[in-house]
C-alpha cells in the first residue's frame, strides 16, 4: 500500500508537468497576442492538410530571403533573428538576418535553410499556417484565387522572436467575414 | 512451456498412468512442478487487445474532431477543453493507479488513453494558435511527457509509441538538431524492457519491445549515421543484420515460435535481402565508383561494427553449434566482395563470390532440410534457389552462355535433391 501511495505521488507530479506545459504554451502565445508588437504581411493562401490538427491554409510570403548582416556568419540549419522592417504602405518585410539577438522587438527567430555566399539567407518565416475549419479552408483558397487583384494579407503579433497570427485577411475583410459574404 | 502444452500434457496425463506409462505418483509431481493451467489467460489477453485497441480508436477519434477546427470555439473554450479532457484522462489514469493496479487491460487502457490525449492537447493548441513547422519539436514533447507513464503504471503499449513516436522524430527532425541526440531518448525506454527480460524475455511484452526496438534502431541508425553512410552503407547494414542475428542466436533462441524470436528473424531476413542485393553486379559497380572517396568516418564505422560481429562470431563457435553462423558471416564474404572489387573494380569477381555464397546458403539450407526432415527450412532453400534463377534471369549483365550454364547446373541440383529427397522418404516408409 505505501508503495501505492508512492506511486500515486509520482503520478500527480507527472500530471502537474503534462498540464503544466500546455499551459505554459498557451501562457507564452497569449502573451505574444496581446503585448506583441503588430505587424502586416502580404501573403498568398494555400489549402493544406495537417492529419493531427486539422485542415489549414498554408500561407506564401513574398521574398522569404534577406541579407546577412556584414561581418556575420550563418550556416544552413541554423537558428538566426530576422529583423522586420516596413515598407511605405506599411506591410512588414524582412531586412536582414542576423546571428545574434538584435535590440528591441522587432525581430523574429527564423531557421535558416541555406546561403549564398554567406550574403543572403534563406529561410522560412515561422507562421506560415492559418488553420480553419475543415470546409472553410478550401473555400478560402478558392476565395483568395478569384480575387487575384486584392492582396491577401496577414496581420502577427511578435514579441520575444516569436509570431503569433492574428487574423487572416482578403482585401479589408477577415477571412471568415469574406467567406461569410461570398 | 506454454500454457497451452501444459493443458495438453494434464490431459495425457489419465491415460498414461492407466497404461501403466508413468506411476501414478508422478502425475502429482508433474502437476506441481508445472502448476495450474490458467483457463482464462487467453480471454483475459483478447481483453487486453481489444481494450487497447478500443482505446487507441477513441483517443485517434478525438483528435479528428479537433482537427474539424470548430469555428465558434473561441480560444478560452479551447483552452477549457484542452485542460478538461487532459485532467479527465489523468485522472482515470490515477484511479487505474490506485485501484487496480495490477490488472494489466485497466493500466494498459489507461495509460494508453492518457498518451493520446496529451499528443491531442498539444495539437489542439498547435491549430488554436496558428502553429507552423514544429512537427518534430511537436512529437518530441509528446513522447517526452508520455514516457514516464512506462515506468509508473509498468505499461507496454506506450512504451511501443514511445519507440514508435521517437523514431518519427528522427526521420522529421531536421539537420538543425544533432541527430545523435536519439541514442538517449531511445535508451529511456532501456530500463523498462530490461526489467521486461529480467522477467520473462519470451513472454508477448518483451517479444512485441524487442521487434519495435529492432526494427526502429535500423531507422534511427540510418538517421544518426546519415552524413556518414555513403558508399558503403549496405555493407554496414549487412553488418548490422549479422549482430542481430548473432544477438538473437546467443541470448534468445529457446522459445519454439519464430516470432518469439525477433532477432534471429530480422538478423536472417536482414543477412538474406542484402546477400540478395549483393548478387547483382550494378550494386557492385555502384559502391566501385565511391570505394576511393569513402571517408575514414565511414571505414571507421563498419570497422567497429565487424569486430563486433566477430566477437560475436566467436561466442557462437563456443556456445553453438558452427552451422549456425553461415547466415550471419554474410558481412564477411561482402567485406571479401570489396577486397575483389578493389582489385577489379568492373564488380565481376565480387558478384560471382556472392552468387556463390547465397547458392551454398541456399543447398545448405535445403541439405538441411532434407536431413531434418523440416520441411519450412527446405522451402526457404528452394525459395531462395527459385529467387536467384528469377533475378538472374532478368539480369542482363550475363551473357546468355553463362546464364544457360548457370541454369542448367541449378535446374540438375534441384533434380538431384528431389531424387535424394524421395528416396529418404521412402526408406522411412520402409
Amino acid at each position: 500500500m505505501r508503495q501505492n501511495k508512492r506511486m500515486v505521488g509520482i503520478f500527480i507530479v507527472l500530471a502537474m508537468i503534462q498540464l503544466a506545459v500546455p499551459l505554459y504554451m498557451i501562457w507564452r502565445f497569449e502573451d505574444t497576442l496581446q503585448t506583441g508588437q503588430p505587424y502586416t504581411w502580404l501573403t498568398a493562401p494555400v489549402d493544406p492538410y495537417d492529419a493531427l490538427r486539422g485542415r489549414y491554409v498554408d500561407l506564401r510570403f513574398k521574398d522569404e530571403k534577406a541579407p546577412v548582416l556584414e561581418g556575420e556568419q550563418l550556416r544552413s540549419g541554423q537558428i538566426a533573428y530576422a529583423i522586420i522592417g516596413e515598407d511605405e504602405k506599411g506591410y512588414a518585410f524582412i531586412s536582414g538576418v542576423s546571428a545574434f539577438r538584435p535590440e528591441g522587438n522587432s525581430y523574429i527567430k527564423v531557421k535558416v535553410y541555406y546561403t549564398q555566399g554567406n550574403k543572403v539567407a534563406h529561410f522560412t518565416l515561422p507562421f506560415k499556417r492559418y488553420y480553419m475549419q475543415e470546409e472553410l479552408a478550401p473555400a478560402a483558397e478558392t476565395a483568395y484565387r478569384k480575387n487575384a487583384g486584392k492582396d491577401g494579407t496577414v496581420t502577427v503579433r511578435v514579441k520575444n522572436g516569436n509570431g503569433v497570427i492574428e487574423e487572416l485577411y482578403i482585401g479589408d475583410k477577415t477571412i471568415y467575414e469574406y467567406l461569410r459574404t461570398e | 512451456m506454454s500454457q497451452k502444452n501444459v493443458k495438453w500434457l494434464y490431459e495425457q496425463l489419465p491415460e498414461l498412468v492407466e497404461k501403466k506409462v508413468i506411476p501414478t505418483e508422478s502425475v502429482e509431481l508433474i502437476r506441481s512442478y508445472y502448476g495450474p493451467v490458467n483457463k482464462n489467460l487467453g480471454s483475459r489477453t483478447m481483453l487486453m487487445i481489444f481494450g487497447i485497441i478500443g482505446v487507441i480508436l477513441v483517443g485517434l477519434g478525438m483528435i479528428l474532431i479537433l482537427a474539424h477546427n470548430w469555428e465558434k470555439l473561441d480560444r478560452m473554450t479551447r483552452t477549457v477543453i484542452i485542460v478538461g479532457k487532459l485532467l479527465t484522462a489523468q485522472i482515470i489514469a490515477g484511479a487505474v493507479i490506485w485501484l487496480k493496479k495490477d490488472q494489466a487491460v485497466w493500466t494498459e487502457s489507461a495509460s494508453t488513453f492518457l498518451m493520446l490525449i496529451i499528443g491531442a492537447s498539444i495539437a489542439l493548441i498547435g491549430q488554436t494558435y496558428h502553429i507552423a513547422d514544429d512537427f518534430s519539436s511537436f512529437i518530441l514533447t509528446w513522447m517526452l511527457l508520455s514516457i514516464p507513464l512506462v515506468y509508473i503504471m509498468k505499461v507496454t503499449t506506450p512504451a511501443l509509441l514511445y519507440l514508435i513516436g521517437i523514431t518519427i522524430w528522427a526521420i522529421s527532425a531536421d539537420s538543425g538538431v544533432d541527430k545523435h541526440f536519439i541514442w538517449p531518448l531511445l535508451g529511456l525506454t532501456g530500463f523498462y524492457y530490461w526489467q521486461l527480460l529480467k522477467r520473462n524475455r519470451y513472454g508477448n511484452p518483451a517479444v512485441l519491445l524487442s521487434w519495435a526496438l529492432t526494427l526502429c534502431f535500423y531507422i534511427c541508425f540510418g538517421k544518426a549515421f546519415a552524413i556518414q553512410l555513403q558508399s558503403l552503407s549496405t555493407v554496414v547494414y549487412a553488418t548490422l543484420f549479422a549482430i542481430t542475428y548473432f544477438i538473437g542466436l546467443i541470448w534468445f533462441d529457446d522459445s519454439e515460435k519464430n516470432w518469439k524470436k525477433p532477432f534471429k528473424t530480422i538478423g536472417v531476413a536482414g543477412c538474406i535481402s542484402v546477400s540478395f542485393l549483393f548478387t547483382t553486379k550494378n550494386v557492385w559497380k555502384s559502391i566501385g565508383w565511391g570505394l576511393d572517396r569513402t571517408e575514414m568516418a565511414e571505414a571507421f564505422l563498419l570497422g567497429s561494427l565487424m569486430v563486433v560481429a566477430l566477437l560475436l562470431i566467436g561466442i557462437v563457435m563456443k556456445k553453438k553449434r558452427k552451422r549456425n553462423i553461415l547466415f550471419g558471416i554474410a558481412p564477411v564474404v561482402v567485406g571479401f566482395g570489396l577486397v575483389l572489387l578493389y582489385f577489379d573494380r568492373s564488380g565481376i569477381n565480387a558478384t560471382v563470390l556472392m552468387n556463390a555464397y547465397v547458392f551454398f546458403l541456399s543447398i545448405t539450407l535445403i541439405l538441411r532440410g532434407v536431413r531434418e526432415g523440416s520441411l519450412g527450412v527446405l522451402n526457404v532453400g528452394m525459395l531462395m534457389v527459385a529467387a536467384m534463377m528469377i533475378m538472374r534471369f532478368f539480369d542482363s549483365n550475363f551473357s546468355f552462355v553463362v546464364r544457360g550454364l548457370a541454369f542448367v547446373v541449378m535446374g540438375s541440383c534441384f533434380l538431384v535433391t528431389n531424387w535424394v529427397m524421395v528416396r529418404r522418404k521412402k526408406e522411412v516408409a520402409k
